[in-house]
């Protein structure tokens, strides 16, 4: 699935890699059976067996459509008419990013997650630092650093939980089947719990943590930003899914209203700080801290809605993203500026732009009918039937974001242009076929989301019967269904 | 007739081949330095070097496998063993040897120095080393730390056309020379209380003996390990490492971040493993604040520095903290992450040297940062592999230096000890830190940006005078065939054994056989 050298036909190699890629994701959404919650498709082969750790992948109905996003976001990246004009190195990045972040939502072996997951530093530094803006070089090692801290702890709760296994046991695996049979006391489940948190929520990013996240958005190339925000980000809420749920379910239960805490800050931060953003990519980088959060609140309330909700939210907040700083690096490609206060009245000389940009601006901030309503809707109505207050503060933030996102599109694009954006030139050919597929998607996800939930939510019923079995989630299992089939009524309802 | 009237002792030669082939590969340098009047090119005296390098590589594998097949055994009145700890040690000397004879032609050719006295001071060198890896005797422990440390004072003192060159022989020559001094003080004072200098007599006799007043036992290994932490670079045993690093000719501090660091981590882990073993209870604190120590200060001396190889040696501090994790431990499987370590360091170490060494043939005065800047626009060979060694080093994952970080933690954490995850998560925050210092290289050497090293203000920038480090020129940068090819195998190697590390593991788990 990746091509690693590129020599000088890249162009034609790098479109056959985007479209080889593709094939695979489509065929991945083809063959998965939907409706059933466990992992299909696995393969595995030994890699390192001195140190237990295996090449096994699988997928599920929790990765199924980050793989896809993957893919799809990727392709726009990569066949994008930017890329095609940077030096080659760029797209070679983007591939090995690609492929890394791949391997991570496919792997069923910790250690080969954590391998690609730490792997995707060296792609996205190399992208921030030498194709980003004037500060890439020092946002860019200030990211890698940070990320890099939160790994470790990741790395040595992997072995320290491995080693548990293997004294239970005698097998030293780092599978992840393996070592969900593993027994811990809940101290130990607690501490294996925060190592490795700390590496998740740095890469989502979570509130405290996130200091690196606007500074690297900010300087990155557009695809780096779209990668870092749409891609990347979701490697620390899969992780939380993955494995947080399924090997520390003790650890969880007894945590929850932290982590659930933290979800409701970065919910509130973020939203509330990108009020005060000039810089439209600022902007962004704080909404999306505002969005993930949702994710974080739908995962650790732990019921069948919330999380279904969250694993879509993901799937949603990445396409949005993606077409919010597409979008941006298009004004910022003709006014050279990301600064809204030096820009006015765009609507004007380019309204077709103006349109794109609303309808990701809308779907941000959770319009029904549009893909950001469906994520945010499951995951409040999931967190309050278990954790009233958590859900209200979350709901406030709904307002809030209105606010942002209307705002910012107002004093970019409505009243009269002024002299020099005026003369902005609106969307070309490329441009517009770039942004279509994203726009269509948006819509499909909005409109259609049992396409997605059918086949996400019978895994997370899985994951949450398992590990969860005397949870509230048992009851609300029986819900889910009829949750779907109203929330399909009440989503007509908003269309019209 | 003759022959039965004087017994001629069993020698087993194949114990001493080693030695054979680097000592003969030095006399010829030298007969033919002497003898032959013509000046001989550069490249001969390489090949030389790079000959004998790889007999020591095959002399060891044989052995290899003769002590995989036969089990051990131990030779010259059971001075020396012949054992797969020694032979895989001795391999990864043998890199160091090879990697340093390829890069000595084209740097002495730059630098217009005459003669072969490198090649032979690195040949015997690395004799030193491998009978410091092997030796099961303290004294002969002792002789092999001497060869192999005179030989080094003499190459970094090589470069006659500096100062600072000079400056470091005599550092290096004072402080190894105390250290040596004290290690022998402490050798004599462990052979008046248990009446032997042998390993394994030691290790019986403080193992079948209830001592009651140990006074002079413990300060015997203390003034051992003191010996060694001085030879391996740990903190507080450092100081003399940057300058010495700094100031000596850049192939010779490949040759010495390489292979005195293997041989020197070699002897203590055998040392403390077969001979020691019965105070590892008194030894591991001493470890546990060292390896402490070692992992921070490297990190964060590093940070202050603006010269790359000031920045290398305190990374190399770093390393050794890790390395000295698995001793701390010392389990089977910590040891083995030793080594996998040592085997990892060897391949990245060396390949860092070998780049510097590359950019500072004809004038190793300054290897200030700022001249690394826009290297990959220069060359593309050396800019890539540099970063790759650099990354392989910060223990990114598919390079050699995330298996040899998570060779050592899974020993570590093998191990039943309280402070074990502290250490482990210690350690990797250190390698964060000293990640800062490898990035900001890579930065330079891409060229984006002009990032003022920490703690350093623009105006003390030093004036880059007469250096003639080859990159500052404007003009594209060549590269020698040999530094090539060494770079080159070097890289892939780097790469190779980050995504199929079994090679490397397999030796270290059969290295520790003996213990």
């Amino acid at each position: 699935m990746l091509p690693e050298k590129f020599k000088g036909v890249y162009k034609t190699l790098s479109v056959s890699g985007v479209l080889i890629t593709d094939f695979f994701a489509v065929m991945i959404l083809i063959l998965f059976k939907s409706g059933t919650g466990p992992y299909q498709m696995f393969e595995n082969y030994s890699w390192i067996s001195a140190y237990g750790i295996s090449l096994s992948l699988a997928i599920d109905g929790i990765s199924l459509f980050l793989v896809i996003l993957v893919a799809f976001v990727f392709s726009i990246l990569l066949l994008s008419p930017e890329t095609l004009k940077q030096p080659k190195s760029y797209a070679a990045w983007l591939f090995l990013l690609e492929g890394a972040c791949l391997g991570s939502f496919l792997s069923v072996d910790l250690l080969e997650f954590f391998i690609f997951f730490e792997f995707t530093l060296v792609p996205a530094y190399f992208l921030v630092a030498r194709f980003g803006l004037k500060d890439g070089p020092e946002a860019a090692m200030y990211f890698f650093l940070y990320t890099l801290l939160g790994s470790a702890f990741l790395l040595v709760g992997i072995i320290t939980l491995a080693l548990i296994h293997k004294d239970q046991t005698g097998v030293f695996s780092f599978s992840l089947i393996q070592l969900i049979k593993t027994r811990l006391n809940s101290t130990d489940q607690v501490l294996l719990l925060l190592a490795f948190n700390a590496a998740f929520f740095i890469k989502i990013p979570v509130f405290p943590f996130h200091s690196w996240s606007p500074v690297a958005y900010r300087e990155a190339p557009v695809g780096g930003s779209i990668a870092l925000a749409s891609i990347m980000a979701k490697l620390g809420t899969y992780g939380l899914i993955r494995f947080d749920l399924a090997l520390f379910p003790l650890g969880v239960k007894k945590l929850a209203w932290l982590f659930l805490t933290f979800g409701v800050v970065s919910i509130l931060y973020g939203a509330v700080v990108a009020c005060v953003q000039k810089d439209l990519k600022r902007l962004v980088a704080y909404s999306s801290i505002s969005h993930l959060g949702f994710v974080v609140l739908g995962v650790f309330a732990l019921t069948s809605e919330s999380l279904s909700g969250g694993v879509f939210e993901m799937i949603a907040h990445g396409i949005i993203t993606a077409g919010l700083f597409i979008g941006i690096s298009q004004i910022a490609l003709r006014r050279k500026t990301f600064n809204l206060d030096s820009l006015r009245g765009l609507q004007k000389p380019a309204p077709l732009l103006a349109g794109f940009f609303i309808v990701f601006v809308l779907a941000g901030l959770g319009l029904p009918g549009l893909g950001g309503f469906v994520g945010e809707f499951l995951v409040l109505i999931g967190t309050f039937s278990v954790h009233r207050w958590w859900a209200v503060v979350a709901v406030v933030v709904v307002v809030i974001s209105a606010t942002y996102f209307l705002w910012a599109y107002q004093r970019g694009f409505h009243l009269s242009p002024d002299d020099k954006n005026s003369k902005v030139s609106d969307l070309n050919l490329v441009e517009r076929v770039i942004l279509i597929p994203l726009v269509l998607a948006i819509i499909f996800l909005g409109i259609f989301p049992n396409f997605l939930l059918s086949r996400i939510t019978p895994s997370v019923n899985l994951l949450l019967k398992r590990s969860y079995p005397t949870s509230i989630s048992q009851l609300s299992l029986g819900h889910s269904n009829k949750l779907t089939t109203n929330f399909k009524q009440s989503n007509a309802g908003g269309k019209r | 007739m003759i022959f039965s009237l004087i017994t001629i002792p069993q020698i087993s030669y194949w114990a001493l081949a080693p030695y054979i082939v680097l000592l003969s590969g030095t006399l010829v340098v030298l007969a033919v330095r002497s003898l032959i009047v013509r000046q001989m090119p550069e490249w001969f005296w390489s090949l030389i070097g790079v000959l004998s390098g790889i007999g020591l590589i095959l002399t060891e594998v044989k052995n290899y496998y003769d002590v995989l097949k036969h089990g051990s055994y131990s030779a010259v009145a059971h001075a020396l063993v012949v054992d797969p700890f020694e032979c895989v040690l001795s391999m990864m000397i043998s890199v160091g040897v090879i990697a340093f004879s390829l890069m000595i032609a084209g740097y002495s050719k730059l630098s217009k120095w005459e003669g072969p006295e490198l090649v032979a001071l690195s040949l015997l060198s690395a004799t030193g080393a491998v009978l410091l890896v092997s030796a099961q005797d303290l004294v002969g422990v002792f002789l092999g730390l001497e060869i192999m440390s005179i030989a080094l004072y003499v190459m970094s003192g090589a470069d006659l056309s500096r100062l600072k060159s000079g400056e470091a022989a005599v550092k290096y020559l004072i402080l190894g020379g105390v250290s040596s001094a004290i290690f022998i003080y402490g050798v004599s004072l462990l052979y008046g209380s248990t009446g032997s200098t042998n390993l394994a007599s030691i290790a019986t006799f403080l193992g079948g003996n209830l001592i009651s007043r140990d006074g002079i036992i413990l300060i015997a290994i203390a003034m051992i390990l003191i010996g060694f932490f001085f030879k391996v670079s740990l903190v507080p045993f450092h100081v003399w490492i940057p300058d010495v690093y700094q100031g000596a000719p850049s192939p010779a501090v490949t040759f010495m971040a390489s292979v005195a660091k293997i041989a020197g981590f070699g002897a203590l882990i055998r040392i403390v493993a077969s001979g020691l073993h019965a105070y590892i209870s008194e030894i591991r604190p001493i470890l546990f604040v060292v390896a402490i120590l070692s992992l921070l200060g490297g990190a964060l001396g590093g940070l202050m520095q603006r010269d790359i190889k000031r920045m290398l040696a305190y990374s190399a501090i770093n390393h050794s903290g890790f390395i000295l994790l698995g001793l701390y431990a010392l389990t089977k499987s910590s040891i083995a992450g030793s080594v996998v370590y040592l085997a990892a360091y060897t391949l990245f170490v060396t390949g860092s040297f070998s780049v510097v060494s590359i950019l500072g043939a004809g004038g190793d005065e300054s290897h200030d940062i700022s001249l690394y800047r826009g290297l990959v626009t220069k060359n593309k060979f050396a800019g890539y592999s540099f970063t790759l060694f650099l990354l392989a080093q910060a223990g990114v994952p598919l390079t050699v230096g995330f298996i040899a970080k998570l060779g050592v933690l899974n020993g570590l954490l093998t191990f039943s000890d309280p402070f074990k995850v502290s250490l482990g998560i210690i350690a990797m925050a250190s390698a964060v830190i000293s990640g800062f210092f490898y990035l900001r290289i890579i930065i330079n050497i891409f060229g984006a940006q002009d990032i003022e090293p920490l703690g350093v203000d623009k105006e003390s920038k030093r004036e880059l005078g007469n250096v003639a480090l080859a990159v500052k020129s404007k003009e594209k940068l060549h590269i020698e065939l040999m530094a090539r090819t060494s770079v080159g195998i070097l890289a892939v190697m780097v790469v190779f054994f980050g995504i199929f590390p079994a090679p490397i593991v397999d030796l270290a788990n059969h290295a520790i056989l003996g213990f």
